[in-house]
């Protein structure tokens, strides 16, 4: 019996594996051999194409959530996007590493995402990109934040602050389109800035795509009713986003530069709160507690200056002294209140400060944007906003240092303070005193005294408020996240400038002074200070998103396959954007007779303009083996589609009358057959948009296709879904019950090779090649050291000839039956 | 800027920024004060804690540091104190040392005596090694030391200490029946400054050494930090005389009769003070018994240095170097490492007119950072900042440079090095044109309080930053039309630096170029040629420029451009690329302006490249404005669109108003310019552009009430509306031009030749 056709279209297969959970979600990166996955465990995960292997896995976890629903590759290939449900979270991810080095979370869970590179040239473009560094020459390089701390982003952890511009990547804008339930679209400038928010779309998102040109959206949605969902495409107009690209790339630059560092200073401040221990508490309560049980009169600043003054303490606060703190505690105690505050003066200075200095220079550069009404206003720039938003980070910067004068004047204040206490317990144990101890100029003795009276009284009003009486640290007051006025304000009495701001009449009105808030914490100013830039940059997304109309509506079909839309997988619809013709493609099944048929429909970018050809469906006729084999009429039902490159479709059919394990199979459907210019007026929709399509099926024109190559039975699968690169010429298949993938390598197809088909002759003959694949494909990602960089060439010789004698002894055996 | 570190770079009387109090070792003496302080002490102990309340014990505790520590006062005054804290315990220290003083010298032997009991019995009240203990213990020994005849001298003493507080408060007592607001009012000013009226006291007789020592100290710092606070220059010599009279060898106060000296800027005196200094330390220092030949050779190397130092001050470099040579000698032969960094930072002063004198500062930090003197290194690292930054060097390294110094500032609390380096900060904003980050600096400074706490009173230095600072803050209050806000920083400049002190120098240039671009603006020119005398005479260079800009506006081209091309060959040789530019511009704008816009071309790209080179952004973008205009006068208004999409952001973001207002104009023309060639609707939607940025432009003139321009403004509208048929709008702007026109003189240059 003849098992196997003489000629067989070849797409390689260079790897395949079973997995231990089930795929929900593949995309290949459009610049590498990569794919990345997400699985029904919450992973994400990136193999490479040679024998399937994996590079790096990213586990689910509390931060960033379990449960994700769709994955984008950043266009150039080196951030991939994951949206988590659960945790309504998106996260960007480097390529390189598993690690969130973004992320920011959305109204609504997610269930499509599209991330899209603008392709447009011209020359004021051009003149803004080369503006673009000004901005790394005037500012320093922002310090790195402390390993040990920022559990939650990695952003800025790196060996150097350039993260941002990692992220931001090319200066050519791209956008992330993100799409989810009840009508949710949101546009995210470089998948960091939300530059549109649009609304008035119903139903929940099933693809998304954003043509490069910038011109329109296409979205499709389907609302459900009673069990059944009705799929809908939407193409929506963005024009304003078009005409204005210059401005938006612009802004969106500043937005996500400012973004970033909002986040930069959320995690120094997080630092400086994880460098103020609690220890440093232990002297208020302490205290606290020797009021509350003490049965004098004397009030403990008393009692301590007595001791100062006379050398004598009374009998209860002897035994705070030497029981409860004791002398040992009083060293820890010491030590710890300087290595926290130094290490927050340090942060102060060198993150806090800098990064606030640097969000001031990109919003004043934002706020020249702005003032250029005729450019920027209708994009929702709002001047006057920004300016308050100025105002805002510079009344910060102002309480930052204003913190370090704190800092600095409790350090002296302490040092005095326990050093003499320090001493005087000695003498109270009666031990020896170290003479150079014992030493203590008249300034010193001023400064406890003055320490003594300014922090040791007693606050009844504030044992209401905090349940203390004392307030002898001063510093955890500004970093407690309390919207509270602070325990004890600075005394800004005496400062000249303060004192002559008070008494001026027209420079107190000064647009250009910062306020002072010298009653507030530092995380209150902070927090008005981000409430205030969000608002303002809220505006553009609003604006935006409003002016995104909805254009064309056309209903698509009833869908009653509601089974697996639990799972949302990668499916029916496709959109694919071709940027060369500027034509939005849809590929979409309509169910007819119990068989998918596939459809495609097309429209021009430019919603103004209309393309020949818009609607048209596919039907596969014969393959070559059904021919030749046996006369048998084969009927083939589309199971997944997905465009390969500009010019292909990459299609898995069924076969309905073939037999269970060869029923599947992978097919390279060219586009120039299916608008072949010749026949083209024969195949014109008849019908009309505005009914539903899948029933006015008989005016939807059919074209059947007849294949002798560029086809492949998937053997022994049942395969389900496809993805496919046309950038790395490869894709990648997978069952329908998810765990079985199988990749093939697409371009060989020119020539008429003969390739093994039983499964253990290929995993035989593939097992070298994948061996030296894996070495080859792995040098290339490690970057080369120098010794692995002279190797390289070596392998990749190695590789190729191996290649066609191997391909020749497996076809061998094949050749004689 | 650059004098900020030449005051600060030597002075014996100072380590790290800090003035010290403790010039020589201090000996005890017994005192008529020090007794009635103990008389209270011992009243306070014997009381014991029933007869003086809870409140009144606090307070008298807080009341007995200053008495310990302050300096003597009378006891009229020490009754007052005691008695606002506990006027029981006032009166019976009353009735003891009326009946010490009353008494014989044996009651006075008998107190003392029943002093060293206190510490006695098995429960003491006060302990040996406390605050209180110690004084007593240092004023028994102190006591038991003195000879019978010092004795009696202090007993004398004391009973005329006692009958002076009599007098005084029978005074007082009379003074507050007849004029209880004028005592009240003379109590507040006595309270405000007890030290210099401490001295008006001791004018009549010899001060005593560690009443000198403070008062010496407290001038000297004052000198420093707040010179206003500190006595005037002649009180201050009429004290210092009078010290000198009774005790001519006193080396310090020579030291300060130099500072005072400086203060009024008297070469011969200052010089006269400095020698005697150091003829007095050495002739001390060779006295002294361990370090001799050490003190003595050190003394020579900073005289030396200090000889320098002063010439530097008062310009005469070639003495300075040939003193300065002399210390590097002498260092040198004794292998002084410090006094020679000391050198090395002052060789690179004199040398800063050379253009590879940076060099030497290098060295210097790396060498200061060696020797283990921070306070060296950070100054030398501001002056290389400061350097680095004229020279055109990148921002962020010189950022970090600061940023990286700060951290150690912070650290070892060196008030007076965090307040110059954020006073840099914003003056290398502004020089970079980044108008909102130097107001965020400028700010920063002054919300900042003194970290030292050595003047307890004193909140905010009056130092030379804090100068510099303000004057930025008042111009850019002046650059974005305030001029109300910036007059208020000015006579707040006035109040903080008088006229005749240090620093006075930077905000009368200030005051003098805003009342200059004021004028200017307003069309004044001879209000403005006024003024230039004044610039000219604190800086002459800015003097000439501002000369030529008024010869400029009153179409005296000639002249101008005879003045600007001297200039220009001078500052290039100076390289003050700042002024370079814009003497270029303003030689640019001259050729323009008599029609030949293809000879400005070159000069204004190389202005171009050189602000671009040096970053000095406000200039780039007033030349790209220049550059622009030149270009729509060649008639390619397409070209001067796209130039300006590079200038125009900066500009909105922290240019003047001024200048906003003239490039908002300048589009709109470019527009116009560039809509001529379009076809019918597209160029309507053009011209309502134009009109749209020319109400832009209006907007911004009027708040720098720059009549003139508006008027320009007004005219093109009205042309635009006719064009778009809009009658009725034209009429309105024809009208509000015929008003403005009414009122300014026409000056015959045409419209278009006017940016």
């Amino acid at each position: 019996m003849l098992r196997f056709p003489t000629c067989f279209p070849s797409f390689r297969v260079v790897g395949e594996k079973q997995l231990p959970q089930e795929i929900i979600f593949l995309v290949w990166s459009p610049k590498r051999d990569l794919i990345a996955l997400a699985n029904t465990a919450g992973e994400v995960l990136l193999h490479r194409l040679a024998s399937f292997h994996r590079v790096w896995s990213f586990p689910p976890n509390e931060n960033t959530g379990k449960e994700v629903t769709c994955l984008a590759w950043r266009p150039d290939g080196k951030l991939l996007a994951f949206a988590l449900a659960d945790t309504k979270k998106i996260v960007l991810c480097d390529v390189e590493k598993p690690g969130s080095l973004h992320s920011f979370s959305v109204e609504a869970p997610v269930s499509c995402m599209h991330w899209m590179e603008v392709t447009v040239e011209s020359s004021v473009l051009t003149s803004f990109y080369n503006a673009e560094d000004e901005s790394n020459l005037l500012l320093p390089k922002l310090p790195t934040l402390p390993k040990n701390y920022s559990s939650t982003s990695k952003i800025f952890s790196e060996e150097n602050s350039d993260e941002i511009i990692k992220l931001l990547g090319d200066v050519r804008l791209n956008i992330l389109v993100l799409g989810g339930s009840s009508g949710f679209i949101e546009l995210y400038a470089y998948g960091m800035f939300k530059i549109a928010r649009v609304t008035g779309i119903a139903g929940t998102c099933l693809a998304l795509c954003l043509s490069s040109d910038l011109k329109s959206l296409s979205v499709v949605t389907e609302v459900s009713t009673n069990g059944a969902s009705e799929v809908s495409y939407f193409q929506l107009e963005t024009n304003l986003l078009y005409s204005f690209l210059p401005e938006v790339t612009r802004m969106a630059r500043k937005f996500t530069h400012i973004s970033a560092l909002l986040q930069y200073i959320n995690l120094s401040l997080t630092c400086m709160c994880e460098a103020w221990e609690e220890i440093l508490m232990q002297m208020d309560s302490r205290l606290t507690k020797f009021v509350q049980e003490k049965n004098t009169t004397t009030s403990v600043q008393d009692e301590f200056m007595h001791l100062l003054l006379w050398g004598k303490a009374s009998a209860e606060l002897q035994t705070l002294l030497m029981n409860q703190l004791t002398v040992k505690g009083l060293k820890k105690l010491g030590q710890s209140i300087e290595s926290s505050y130094s290490s927050i003066q340090k942060l102060v200075i060198s993150h806090l400060q800098s990064g606030s200095e640097s969000l001031l220079y990109h919003l004043s550069e934002l706020k020249g944007l702005a003032s250029w009404k005729q450019k920027y206003e209708p994009l929702g720039l709002d001047a006057a906003g920004i300016e308050e938003a100025i105002t805002a980070v510079g009344s910060f910067i102002l309480k930052a240092n204003e913190l370090l004068q704190v800092i600095d004047s409790s350090m002296k204040n302490f040092k005095a303070f326990f050093r003499w206490l320090y001493v005087a317990m000695l003498r109270m144990t009666e031990d020896h005193v170290l003479p150079e101890l014992n030493k203590m100029t008249q300034k010193d003795i001023t400064f406890v005294a003055e320490f003594l009276t300014e922090h040791f009284n007693e606050a009844p009003d504030l044992y209401n408020r905090k349940g203390k009486y004392f307030n002898v640290e001063r510093v955890g007051q500004y970093l407690k996240d309390e919207d509270d006025d602070l325990v004890s304000p600075p005394n800004t009495e005496g400062n000249q400038w303060y004192d002559f701001l008070q008494n001026s009449s027209h420079l107190k009105e000064s647009p250009l002074l910062f306020p002072y808030y010298p009653r507030k914490s530092l995380h209150f100013v902070k927090r008005r200070m981000e409430n205030i830039i969000d608002q303002c940059l809220q505006k553009p997304a609003d604006v935006i998103g409003k002016s995104m109309n909805q254009a064309i509506c056309i209903p698509l079909y009833r869908d009653t396959r509601s089974e697996d839309s639990i799972r949302r997988l990668f499916k029916f619809p496709f959109l694919w954007n071709n940027k060369t013709s500027n034509l939005h493609y849809l590929l979409f099944t309509i169910l007819e007779d119990s068989l998918y048929k596939m459809c495609i429909l097309r429209r021009h970018t430019d919603i103004s303009q209309s393309v020949s050809n818009g609607l048209i469906a596919i039907k596969f006729g014969s393959f070559t083996y059904a021919t030749t084999e046996k006369v048998r009429r084969s009927i083939y039902s589309c199971l997944d589609a997905q465009f390969y490159d500009d010019e292909t479709v990459t299609v898995v059919l069924k076969d309905t009358v073939g037999r269970e394990g060869r029923d599947r199979l992978l097919v390279q459907l060219p586009l120039s057959l299916v608008y072949n210019s010749e026949d083209s007026a024969e195949y014109q929709f008849t019908g009309t948009y505005s009914t539903r399509l899948d029933e006015q099926c008989s005016a939807i024109p059919t074209r059947t296709m007849h294949f002798e190559k560029h086809w492949r039975l998937l053997e022994s699968m049942k395969a389900q879904y496809v993805a496919g690169n046309g950038f790395r010429k490869v894709s990648c298949v997978l069952s329908s019950n998810l765990r079985h993938v199988r990749v093939f390598e697409m371009d060989i197809d020119d020539e008429w090779e003969l390739d093994e088909s039983s499964d253990e002759e290929e995993e035989a003959s593939n097992k070298p090649v994948k061996i030296k694949e894996e070495v080859l494909s792995e040098s290339e990602a490690e970057n080369q050291q120098a010794g692995a960089a002279a190797l390289a060439p070596e392998i990749v010789i190695k590789v190729e000839k191996l290649d066609p004698e191997l391909d020749s002894q497996s076809s061998l055996p094949l050749l004689c039956v | 800027m650059a004098s900020v570190h030449e005051s600060l770079y030597f002075n014996p009387m100072m380590t790290n920024g800090v003035v010290h109090a403790n010039v020589f070792g201090i000996k005890d003496w017994v005192t008529p004060y020090k007794i009635a302080v103990l008389v209270l002490l011992n009243e306070m102990s014997r009381t014991g804690e029933g007869a003086v309340s809870l409140m009144e014990r606090r307070r008298l505790n807080q009341l007995l540091l200053p008495l310990l520590q302050g300096p003597d006062i009378t006891l009229s005054k020490l009754y007052k104190l005691i008695e606002e804290s506990c006027p029981q315990l006032a009166n019976s220290v009353q009735i003891r040392i009326k009946l010490m003083a009353e008494g014989e010298l044996k009651d006075m032997e008998q107190f003392f005596d029943d002093l060293s009991d206190s510490f006695s019995g098995t429960e003491p009240e006060v302990h040996k090694t406390s605050v209180v203990g110690l004084f007593l213990r240092h004023m028994i020994l102190a006591y038991s030391k003195l000879s019978f005849s010092q004795v009696f001298k202090l007993y004398t003493a004391l009973q005329q200490y006692f009958q002076n507080g009599e007098k005084k408060t029978v005074e007082d007592a009379d003074m507050e029946l007849t004029s209880r607001d004028e005592g009240e009012r003379k109590m507040e000013k006595e309270e405000l400054d007890v030290s210099v009226r401490e001295e008006e006291v001791s004018c009549s007789g010899p001060l005593s050494q560690k009443q000198a020592e403070f008062f010496l100290s407290q001038q000297a710092s004052l000198l420093k930090n707040d010179e206003t606070k500190a006595l005037t220059p002649a009180s201050l010599q009429k004290e210092l005389n009078n010290l000198l009279k009774f005790n001519p060898d006193f080396a310090e106060a020579h030291y300060l009769s130099y500072l005072n000296n400086l203060r009024v800027q008297d070469v011969f005196s200052s010089t006269h003070s400095l020698l005697h200094y150091f003829d007095r330390l050495i002739l001390t220092g060779a006295e002294s018994k361990s370090n001799g030949e050490e003190g003595y050779g050190r003394s020579l190397r900073y005289a030396a240095l200090n000889l320098a130092a002063l010439h530097c001050r008062f310009g005469h470099y070639q003495q300075a170097e040939l003193a300065l040579q002399e210390a590097i000698r002498i260092a040198q032969e004794s292998n002084d490492h410090v006094c020679l960094q000391h050198c090395l930072s002052w060789l690179y002063v004199l040398g800063q007119k050379r253009s590879d004198s940076y060099v030497l500062l290098e060295h210097s930090v790396k060498k200061a950072v060696h020797f283990g003197l921070p306070y060296l290194a950070s100054l030398g690292i501001q002056s290389l900042v400061q350097q680095r930054a004229f020279a055109g060097k990148t921002a962020n390294k010189l950022m970090d440079a600061l940023k990286d110094s700060d951290l150690l500032h912070w650290k070892h609390s060196l008030s007076e090095l965090i307040d110059i380096s954020i006073a840099q900060k914003t003056a290398i904003w502004r020089l970079y044109g980044r108008s909102t980050m130097a107001l965020q600096q400028a700010q920063m400074l002054l919300s900042m309080n003194s970290l030292e706490a050595v003047n307890a009173g004193v909140q905010q230095n009056n130092t030379e930053s804090f100068a510099v600072a303000l004057c930025h803050l008042a111009e850019l209050h002046a650059e974005q039309g305030c001029f109300a806000a910036a007059s208020e920083v000015l006579k707040h400049l006035k109040e903080r630096f008088p006229p005749n002190s240090q620093h006075a120098q930077l905000w009368m240039l200030c005051d003098q170029k805003i009342q200059f671009d004021r004028a200017m603006n307003d069309g004044k020119y001879h209000l403005a040629d006024s003024l230039v005398t004044g610039i000219t005479a604190l800086n002459s260079i800015e003097g000439v420029y501002r000369k030529a800009v008024v010869l400029q506006a009153q179409n005296q081209m000639s002249e101008a451009h005879k003045l600007l091309q001297k200039l220009l060959v001078h500052c290039q040789k100076l390289k003050n690329t700042e002024m370079v530019i814009s003497v270029l511009l303003s030689v640019a704008e001259l050729y323009w302006r008599s029609s030949s816009p293809t000879i400005a071309l070159p000069m204004l790209l190389q202005a171009l490249a050189l602000s671009k080179e040096y970053r000095l952004q406000y200039l780039a973008s007033e030349t790209v404005l220049n550059l622009a205009f030149a270009q729509l006068i060649l008639g390619i208004p397409e070209q001067a669109l796209s130039l300006l999409h590079m200038a125009i952001e900066p500009i909105l973001a922290d240019g003047a108003i001024l200048d906003k207002g003239r490039a908002m104009f300048l589009v709109a023309k470019c527009q116009v310019a560039s809509a001529a060639s379009y076809d019918q609707p597209k160029k309507a939607e053009a011209l309502e552009a134009a009109i749209e940025n020319l109400n832009e432009a209006k907007n911004y003139f009027a708040k720098v009430d720059c009549k003139e321009r508006i008027r320009d403004v007004v005219y093109f509208q009205a042309r635009l509306y006719h064009t778009l048929g809009k009658t009725q709008e034209r009429n309105r702007c024809a009208m509000l031009f015929r008003q403005l026109h009414q009122e300014l003189p026409s000056h015959g240059v045409p419209l278009i030749n006017h940016l």
